[in-house]
């Protein structure tokens, strides 16, 4: 499927999505979070998209199963906040990445992100795609991507001072 | 004689604190990369410069790398044993998968969207059934079967 | 790029020989389609576990979907034609004297039902679709689920 009928198809989907995501997420924050996400994967699968006859509901079935899955990390996560994705512990893998490069620290890190922000990392700063470009695919604004877009940096410059201090 | 405008470090301050909000422009982080490039900087800016030197490197890596194929495979493939082997036989999650087109993927959510698609293909075709059930007035045998599968 | 995908074949093989799974179903023609068809071109093989699918929990449910390829039919069939023979329960739905879809009940295993689904169409392309569940819910209430209109 190519970019111009992914915009056709798929953005204005978008309110649709979000209204979904909003009913079962109740903040406004996470579901604006959560279509970015089912977006972006679904730019991201848009050379299989072609065999499935009813996208809307494929794309709305993703969108619930995402928020059912936040859901359960959310009830679990009472007083974990972040740290239930990354990875960073005393006894986890990369601890012992010490004496390893840097590069391997960092992809490291930037594994352990939330799937939404390493994904717009990955677009923006090793892609090299636009926050303009971004924001078409998702049809957010740019101001709700650059936002992902500084969160993500700013986790990964604070987990790898944590690492290597 | 043209020189490359290395900003201070203060400067420098300045952009990375920008760029860690995602405002940066292009010609803002070229700025910075060229002032990270330099040998002798601020300790201040070792993480600033690892990470900018990672995203750098990644930029410029080619996606295949070529390794000679039975090297490669073998090498693998004993790894693979390995690892297989230590793990042992236990129940673990990370064995969902959903392979397309022969390209594994083990997102979760990828591979549940996948099965549920699955899922409609059969309810797709039962509508495609009933349709040419319908068309065909004669046939109540295939209609009846279709009651079979199609209740809702 | 073929080469990319010559060896990662070759390390999914001895990953997919170690990996426990598939001897799940050993004991059913069936994993032979999974095993021979799973990677290729065109297909869509799923493999999920301990999972709930619309308020319907599932130990195992594999799936393959073969899109553009009728002469798997035959072998795949085949296979089916062998586990009815163990199975409890057969339905099915036949158009033009042809087995459009087949659904097979087998005997239990522990406390999980087991289910065989399998639909072939042609129009408007040629798609064949196989589904192997292993499910403590009622296969009745399962099946409604899985096949309700769209």
């Amino acid at each position: 499927m190519n970019p111009e009928r992914f915009k056709a198809e798929l953005v204005p989907l978008r309110s649709k999505l979000l209204h979904i995501a909003y009913r079962m997420l109740e903040v406004e924050q996470d579901s604006e979070d959560a279509v970015q996400e089912v977006f972006l994967k679904l730019w991201h699968q848009r050379d299989n998209l072609d065999r499935y006859d009813n996208l809307a509901a494929f794309a709305t079935t993703m969108t619930k199963n995402l928020c059912i899955d936040k859901l359960r990390v959310r009830n679990r996560m009472d007083s974990w906040s972040e740290e239930v994705y990354m990875q960073a512990g005393p006894d986890n893998p990369y601890m012992q990445l010490e004496r390893k490069n840097t590069e391997q620290v960092l992809q490291a890190i930037i594994e352990g992100l939330p799937p939404l922000q390493r994904t717009i990392i990955q677009m923006k700063d090793i892609e090299e795609y636009e926050l303009e470009q971004i924001a078409e695919i998702t049809g957010s604004k740019i101001e709700a991507i650059r936002m992902n877009l500084s969160r993500a940096r700013k986790k990964v410059r604070e987990e790898y001072l944590k690492l290597t201090s | 004689m043209n020189r490359i405008h290395i900003i201070s470090p203060e400067e420098a301050d300045v952009l990375l604190q920008k760029y860690y909000e995602g405002e940066t422009t292009n010609a803002e982080e070229q700025l910075i990369v060229d002032f990270l490039s330099q040998t002798k900087i601020p300790e201040r800016f070792n993480a600033d410069k690892a990470i900018f030197g990672f995203f750098a490197a990644k930029r410029q890596k080619p996606k295949a790398i070529h390794i000679p194929l039975m090297k490669w495979a073998s090498i693998a493939a004993v790894l693979f044993g390995l690892i297989f082997l230590g793990k042992g036989f236990y129940n673990d999650k990370q064995n969902d998968f959903t392979y397309i087109n022969g390209q594994k993927h083990t997102d979760r959510q990828m591979v549940k969207e996948q099965a549920l698609a699955s899922l409609d293909n059969l309810s797709a075709s039962c509508n495609e059934i009933e349709t040419s059930a319908e068309n065909l007035r004669n046939d109540d045998l295939a209609a009846s079967q279709l009651q079979i599968f199609c209740q809702e | 790029m073929k080469r990319n995908k010559i060896y990662f074949l070759l390390l999914l093989t001895v990953a997919m020989m170690a990996s426990p799974r598939l001897h799940a179903q050993k004991d059913l023609q069936i994993s032979k389609v999974f095993e021979e068809y799973g990677k290729m071109k065109g297909v869509v093989l799923v493999e999920l576990t301990d999972e709930v699918l619309g308020n319907y929990n599932f130990t195992l449910f594999k799936s393959i979907t073969i899109k553009d390829n009728p002469s798997t039919s035959k072998f795949i069939r085949e296979c089916l034609k062998k586990d009815e023979s163990g199975a409890k329960k057969i339905k099915q739905v036949v158009s033009n004297g042809v087995p459009t879809s087949i659904y097979l009940q087998l005997p239990r295993k522990g406390k999980d039902n087991r289910l065989i689904l399998f639909n072939e169409s042609k129009t408007p392309f040629s798609q064949i679709t196989l589904i192997y569940i292993e499910t403590p819910s009622d296969t009745e209430d399962v099946l409604k689920l899985l096949l309700k209109k769209k």
